[in-house]
């Protein structure tokens, strides 16, 4: 019963937190510092009491309060007239498709670096269970590394400005892959 | 000279940002959309079978009573491998047992009262789990698709420069592209957390496949059983010889005295009716994230320990706990309406993302005006094919095959759209959208007047999303509702 009530009251803390963000947001700082405190106590004290569960709640509640002063924003967004679509007096004719830089990259997005994420996400699994059976600690971190590694490589091939530049984030969680291996 | 590289890296960010999401958008956006729906899947099941009996209870002693009850049915089918009891509860409340021939819906006294049929809503999860392709291909695909979800919101961050600083500002009344700018930012910002989690567990519901195959080639022969069992649990070996179906009531009610803060949910008989047949009572644990946890029996009901989802290695822990945080379904309604309205911004993101990028190509005067067609028909189309095919679903039964239908039916829109793009309106298209879920769901409620209040509860959310997108100015102010899909 009174664990509720605490969980209860961190909740109701981010209400104030994310009003104070939106009061000291272009405002005075220390008050968006203090929501961003206040925030950070009571998301800190729901994972204390109730592990992820209570830091799932807390930032679910957290969002729907901050996604109500957004959509308040915009209802309360003054009017500016609107011009007329800009378009282009003339028509341009399409780029050259350019299909085989596209496949490269695919190829290097896709295919390479999902194996690439595979093979650090397998090696780190091995060095885990070092030569022991399969245990559910060492498999879980292979399923779940596999497409957080994935994720962060294809963001970082998709920021280089060539597709060339884009075989070295691969090639290099590959390495750190081999090197894993090898110390297992 | 950091400032131009800053600089740069915000171009090469929005660049990489805007050619993933070209790939990846109608995917994104038919997954996410299902996605939405399937948080209240429960609730479709009961609106697609409103008719069937209802209790929130089954005593261990009806449990018992429905497995011959449901087995005699079956008894000219192949005989049963498996067999699950799902557990009457608020969201769905009716007991099903599951064999691998059919689904029954049992009453409280373990009577059989109907056959589960609820194919539209099968097929609504189908689009969601696998894009209706082979499960194993469709789920590693779905999984890429989550990768390539969150890798374009890393992108989208890095393209973003003034991300705190613009935090809550949306120009919603200010010309239509940069309304739609400020709306595809905004809610992008603010669902960041749950839009990361949503595509990481998905991406890792998906991909585990591909995992479990690679450490199954490794290590255990290619057996990719003994993988997930590391996690989930393993079964004994099997022994076929005959014996009376399991004391499942007995394992019930050792799981209630022994474990009183758990809920159970599901009841699972392995080889039932053999020697070797073999229990699992899968039990909530309220204030978790996991799924349940999983308690085993023998088959005279001996209680032989548990899996250790609830409080055994990190990894299980972690691993039994991406489902339910996934869709959403940890903290009942408000969690749930709280993901819905994630998914329905996470639609918004998608739509005004592609729209912007169209309206930049218009604006470079490329020709554009097929690819927004084809962007009408995705956003709006795809809704209206599934509203089509529960149409199709009450007109023609629980046998018609929804999948190919709706995929033909998408097909022939977008090959509309190429053909005739001056006839593919976005305004249109949503207000026959609005219109046509006004329609159905009071027609629904019409038809099913007697059915639970829930069941009518969800019709009259449909009636206001309706009313929304048919006229929007009645739900929301004009302002706030920007052409999403369609340049002007």
């Amino acid at each position: 019963m009174l664990g509720s009530k605490v969980i209860a009251i961190a909740l109701a803390l981010l209400v104030p937190a994310v009003a104070l963000l939106r009061v000291g947001w272009r405002g005075d700082t220390r008050v968006a510092y203090a929501g961003w405190a206040i925030g950070a106590v009571s998301l800190f004290s729901l994972l204390i009491l109730e592990g992820a569960w209570g830091l799932a709640v807390g930032f679910a509640l957290a969002i729907i309060i901050a996604l109500s002063l957004v959509l308040y924003a915009a209802a309360t967004s003054p009017v500016r007239a609107r011009r007329g679509t800009r378009k282009s007096a003339i028509a341009i004719a399409p780029a050259d498709p350019a299909i085989g830089r596209r496949l490269f990259v695919f190829t290097l997005v896709v295919p390479v670096s999902f194996l690439s994420a595979q093979w650090l996400a397998f090696g780190l699994s091995a060095v885990m269970k070092s030569g022991g059976p399969l245990e559910a600690n060492s498999v879980a971190t292979a399923f779940m590394l596999q497409p957080l590694v994935w994720a962060l490589l294809m963001a970082w091939q998709m920021c280089q400005a060539k597709p060339s530049a884009m075989v070295w984030p691969p090639a290099a969680v590959a390495l750190l892959g081999t090197l894993l291996w090898c110390l297992a | 000279m950091s400032g131009a590289k800053h600089q740069s890296l915000v171009k090469r960010a929005l660049s990489g940002h805007a050619s993933l999401g070209l790939v990846t958008a109608a995917f994104v956006y038919i997954i996410t959309l299902t996605g939405t729906m399937v948080v209240v899947l429960e609730k479709w099941q009961r609106w697609e079978q409103p008719d069937i009996a209802e209790s929130l209870t089954l005593s261990p002693e009806a449990a018992q009573a429905a497995i011959p009850n449901v087995l005699d049915r079956e008894r000219d089918l192949p005989s049963t491998e498996h067999l699950y009891i799902r557990m009457p509860t608020e969201d769905l409340p009716r007991a099903v047992v599951t064999t691998d021939n059919n689904a029954w819906y049992v009453d409280n006294a373990g009577e059989v009262v109907g056959r589960e049929a609820h194919t539209w809503t099968e097929f609504v999860a189908a689009l969601h789990i696998h894009l209706t392709l082979p499960i194993v291909w469709g789920m590693i695909l779905v999984g890429a698709l989550g990768v390539a979800l969150a890798a374009l919101l890393i992108t989208g961050v890095l393209a973003h420069p003034k991300i705190f600083k613009d935090a809550f500002r949306l120009r919603s009344r200010h010309e239509p592209d940069l309304a739609r700018a400020d709306w595809h930012n905004r809610l992008g910002v603010w669902t960041l957390p749950f839009a990361l989690t949503i595509a990481m567990t998905g991406a890792f519901i998906g991909l585990s496949y591909a995992g479990a195959g690679t450490l199954a080639q490794a290590y255990t022969g290619g057996d990719i059983e003994p993988v997930y069992a590391t996690i989930f649990g393993d079964e004994p070996a099997h022994n076929p010889a005959p014996a009376p179906m399991a004391d499942i009531a007995r394992a019930m009610e050792t799981v209630a005295q022994r474990f009183p803060e758990t809920v159970l949910t599901y009841v699972v008989v392995h080889d039932p009716m053999t020697k070797g047949q073999f229990v699992q009572i899968i039990a909530e644990h309220p204030r978790r994230l996991i799924y349940g946890e999983v308690y085993s029996f023998d088959g005279v009901g001996e209680y032989l320990g548990k899996v250790g989802t609830s409080d055994g290695e990190l990894g299980r822990q972690a691993a039994a706990s991406t489902y339910n945080f996934h869709f959403g379904n940890y903290a009942g309604l408000p969690v749930e309406i709280a993901y819905i309205v994630f998914g329905i911004a996470l639609c918004v993101i998608t739509s005004t993302g592609i729209t912007l990028w169209l309206r930049k190509r218009s604006r470079k005067g490329l020709p554009t005006e097929r690819m927004a067609a084809v962007w009408t028909v995705t956003v709006w189309g795809i809704p209206l094919a599934l509203l089509a095919m529960a149409w199709l679903r009450f007109v023609g039964g629980p046998s018609v095959p929804l999948v190919s239908a709706f995929w033909a039916l998408m097909l022939l829109g977008l090959l509309f759209s190429v053909a005739q793009p001056q006839r593919v309106g976005d305004k249109q298209f949503r207000k026959a959208f609005g219109i046509a879920l006004l329609a159905s769901a009071f027609t629904h409620a019409v038809w099913f007047y007697d059915a639970a209040k829930a069941v009518l509860l969800l019709d009259t959310v449909l009636i206001a999303f309706g009313v929304a997108a048919w006229r929007p100015q009645f739900a929301l102010r004009r302002s706030l509702m920007p052409s999403i899909s369609r340049p002007e």
